[in-house]
């Protein structure tokens, strides 16, 4: 607790040197840095918020849509891995997704996340080849989920009632 | 310590004596026991998921968590209302502790969320619209806090927080609809009032988690309430002996 000196220049009476001294208000350094800190980084936030937050992604149909405005400008994409589209090639993965019944042929470089696998839903960044073809060059995939939760065992148990035998196959793709 | 020497706003409000007593032990120790219950189904009863696999488990705090981070919010903002309309030194005490709770929470939020976000999306971290309000909403909590933190007088330093703590409402009520109302890549809840898009000892593993959260964060609160209570105790009873000195030296001289 911070107090006044006892004797210092305007100290005549006890009591109103106390609540003058209480009621001066005293910002520290610290405290008013951290303020214009969080407020600095608040700011950051919300232009980012703001700046992406609204179309975060677009829709393969959309982008379809919209690709001559697009041009090879960066955006991001989001489709359903259509199955029996995914091969490896020399620098990364290539597969088709498809949204609202609208394919595009995606040439992704890099490794996919581990949950990569046909009918997964994915958000890709990159930006439509520069040949003016329907094709995307994605260069980060992100693997969406959803809010449904399964149980592993359970599932197989389902197959296992269908196919009459206990599936052997992992539910990963290995493509 | 007894409170007769509560300070200038708080002289009618009674508060605790001591930061234990017999009821918030037992609290703790039932909180411990759900923690370990959680930690058994979380981690080792409950199945993995189907895509996510063992990744899923990661949702039985987070989830929990995020939700107690909200409530704690809610409680600093009524907190602050009721000092601000009735200058209630013990509700204002109430909103300081349940902030520093949850902002705590949002920050385990945050850590839980990016620990999950890798494996499963491969990245840990997007500014879709849902993580960015959830950084707002951390920001907004420290502020709170920062704003405390600014020496001031007492009923000064509380009004300015109280204010700041109402806005945590809204800033709470977009995160919340942050999914539903932008593009995200954040998922929608799985825990609605239509239904629980999750079954069997996954959604049980889920609960143990709400309890033993919720059970953790009341905990918190009512500590960290009696230790900014008793704090406030030392310095108004700090304040009086220093008044008492000054009185007697000018006596003296």
């Amino acid at each position: 607790m911070e107090l006044t000196p006892r004797t210092g220049p305007d100290s005549e009476g006890g009591d109103d040197a106390v609540s003058v001294v209480r009621g001066k208000r005293r910002v520290s350094l610290p405290a008013m840095a951290l303020l214009v800190a969080v407020v600095a980084i608040g700011g950051f936030v919300m232009v980012n918020a703001l700046g992406s937050a609204t179309t975060f992604y677009r829709n393969a149909d959309e982008a379809v849509a919209q690709r001559e405005s697009l041009g090879v400008k960066r955006f991001r994409l989001q489709g359903t891995v259509v199955p029996g589209t995914i091969a490896q090639t020399g620098e990364g993965v290539t597969f088709e997704i498809s949204y609202n019944g609208v394919p595009i042929t995606v040439h992704h470089v890099g490794d996919p996340p581990e949950m990569f696998k046909e009918n997964q839903t994915v958000l890709l960044e990159g930006h439509f080849d520069a040949d003016g073809t329907n094709a995307y060059d994605s260069d980060l995939m992100i693997v969406k989920h959803s809010e449904v939760y399964k149980e592993k065992e359970q599932e197989r148990l389902k197959e296992a009632e269908v196919n009459g035998q206990v599936p052997v196959t992992t539910m990963r793709s290995g493509s | 310590m007894t409170t007769e020497t509560a300070g200038p706003l708080g002289a009618s409000d009674s508060g605790p004596t001591s930061t234990g007593s017999r009821t918030t032990l037992i609290l703790g120790i039932v909180t411990l026991f759900a923690l370990g219950v959680l930690v058994l189904f979380g981690l080792i009863l409950s199945p993995a998921e189907e895509n996510q696999s063992d990744a899923v488990r990661i949702m039985y705090v987070h989830v929990p968590s995020a939700t107690l981070s909200y409530v704690g919010c809610f409680l600093t903002a009524i907190g602050s209302a009721v000092f601000l309309w009735r200058k209630s030194r013990w509700w204002d005490l109430v909103a300081y502790a349940s902030a520093e709770v949850a902002a705590l929470f949002t920050a385990f939020t945050l850590v839980t969320g990016m620990l999950w976000g890798r494996p499963t999306w491969g990245v840990f971290w997007v500014w879709d619209a849902r993580l960015t309000s959830e950084a707002m909403l951390m920001l907004l909590l420290l502020g709170y806090l920062a704003v405390r933190g600014i020496a001031a007088d007492y009923e000064v330093r509380a009004k300015r927080a109280a204010i700041v703590g109402l806005l945590l409402v809204p800033n709470v009520f977009i995160v919340r609809q942050s999914v539903q109302w932008w593009r995200t890549l954040h998922q929608t809840p799985t825990l609605s009032l239509s239904g629980a898009e999750i079954q069997g000892l996954m959604l049980f593993s889920l609960f143990t988690g709400f309890i033993a959260i919720t059970l953790s964060f009341i905990w918190m609160v009512i500590h960290r309430f009696r230790v900014a209570w008793l704090e406030e105790q030392v310095d108004a009873e700090g304040l009086d002996t220093a008044i008492a000195d000054r009185r007697a030296e000018g006596v003296v001289s």
